[in-house]
């Protein structure tokens, strides 16, 4: 009925044990595709997770290439993939895992001009940038395009999670309003991470993907989840839709995309 | 007063939201502030007077993917 072959049905027979996802849902997530922006720290753990589970087509952006520095936790990529396209190390690991799953890599930048058509074709978005800029652009482009998008960060020793979808929930602008000034991100700082929270997070991502796609469990729209690793708490913020909010408010004044150039340098005006 | 700062109980003798942020080292160009349900404009946390009971939440921008 769902025509897995023999290797299929072993391959993934702990999920279809599961009552919650059976041969059906693993057919379900045969038939989904999701869009991971960034093949970093969250990226790498996200689609590592999502290809092993059978999603039938993962999207890969990214345009960076691999640095030394990147190892102590982006596991997608080894040493000798050190100056590597990130999305050609990504693919190379990812088809190991699971020949079965199409990947499609995309070597390039997101713009006001590829990324709502980029997010337009997939079911739901995993938010792994590193930028704000792009973290705000992409935002931006699943509200207007209507697409789900899990939203994960992490900082030193904490990391939070949350799932927008722009039908039923907050966005990213209703919590975080304006983007960061110029100077003072802490990405950009190289502020410091511990490298297994990017698994934390990413995975939970990737959880949260999962059950979106088979529609199983409670959903994380309109929760913010915060992990403490040093702690190790979780907390739960409750966020709700902001009729001030300058996308998906009452009065937008944001009704098309754009550009922002956010600089990682303490320059004020450039 | 008391109010709840992150989920925790906290004692303090501030009425103002900058000052509050004072006392805990945080940057406000590092958070976005929601006090109770209300996500707390850049420019009005100067004056945004804190009341005894309220929920005061520092959420914190996190990066992080490459
Ligand atoms: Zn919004």
């Amino acid at each position: 009925m769902f025509d897995f072959n023999e290797d299929e049905v072993e391959r993934y027979s702990r999920h279809i044990l599961l009552q919650e996802v059976g041969v059906e849902g693993q057919a379900k997530l045969r038939e989904s595709s999701v869009l991971v922006v960034g093949a970093g720290g969250l990226g790498s753990p996200v689609a590592y997770y999502l290809v092993a589970a059978g999603v039938g087509k993962i999207g890969i952006v990214d345009f960076d290439e691999v640095d030394l520095s990147n190892l102590q936790r982006q596991i997608l990529h080894s040493t000798d993939d050190v100056g590597r396209a990130k999305t050609d190390s990504a693919k190379e690991t990812l088809e190991a895992l699971n020949p079965n799953v199409e990947i499609i890599t995309y070597n390039q930048r997101l713009g006001t001009d590829n990324v709502e058509d980029l997010v337009s074709q997939y079911d739901i978005v995993i938010d792994g940038v590193d930028n704000f800029a792009a973290r705000y652009l992409v935002n931006d482009a699943c509200v207007f395009t209507n697409t789900p998008l899990v939203e994960g960060g992490i900082l030193r020793f904490e990391g939070q999670v949350t799932l927008i979808d722009p039908e039923e929930g907050p966005c990213y602008r209703c919590v975080f309003p304006e983007p960061p000034k110029p100077g003072s991100i802490p990405s950009c700082q190289e502020a410091g991470v511990l490298g297994a929270i990017a698994g934390t997070i990413g995975t939970l991502q990737a959880t949260e993907a999962i059950k979106y796609l088979l529609g199983i469990g409670e959903s994380l729209i309109g929760r913010l989840v915060i992990y403490d690793a040093l702690q190790l708490s979780f907390r739960e913020v409750k966020i709700e839709q902001n009729s001030d909010c300058s996308l998906c408010g009452a009065k937008p004044e944001i009704t098309e995309l754009e550009e922002y150039t956010i600089h990682c340098s303490l320059q004020e005006n450039d | 007063m008391e109010l709840v700062v992150n989920g925790e109980k906290h004692e303090t003798e501030t009425s103002n939201l900058l000052e509050l942020l004072e006392e805990f080292d945080v940057n406000p160009d590092l958070v976005s502030l929601k006090v109770n349900e209300q996500v707390v404009n850049k420019d009005r946390i100067e004056v945004t007077e804190l009341s005894d009971g309220d929920e005061v939440e520092m959420l914190f921008f996190m990066g992080g993917g490459n």
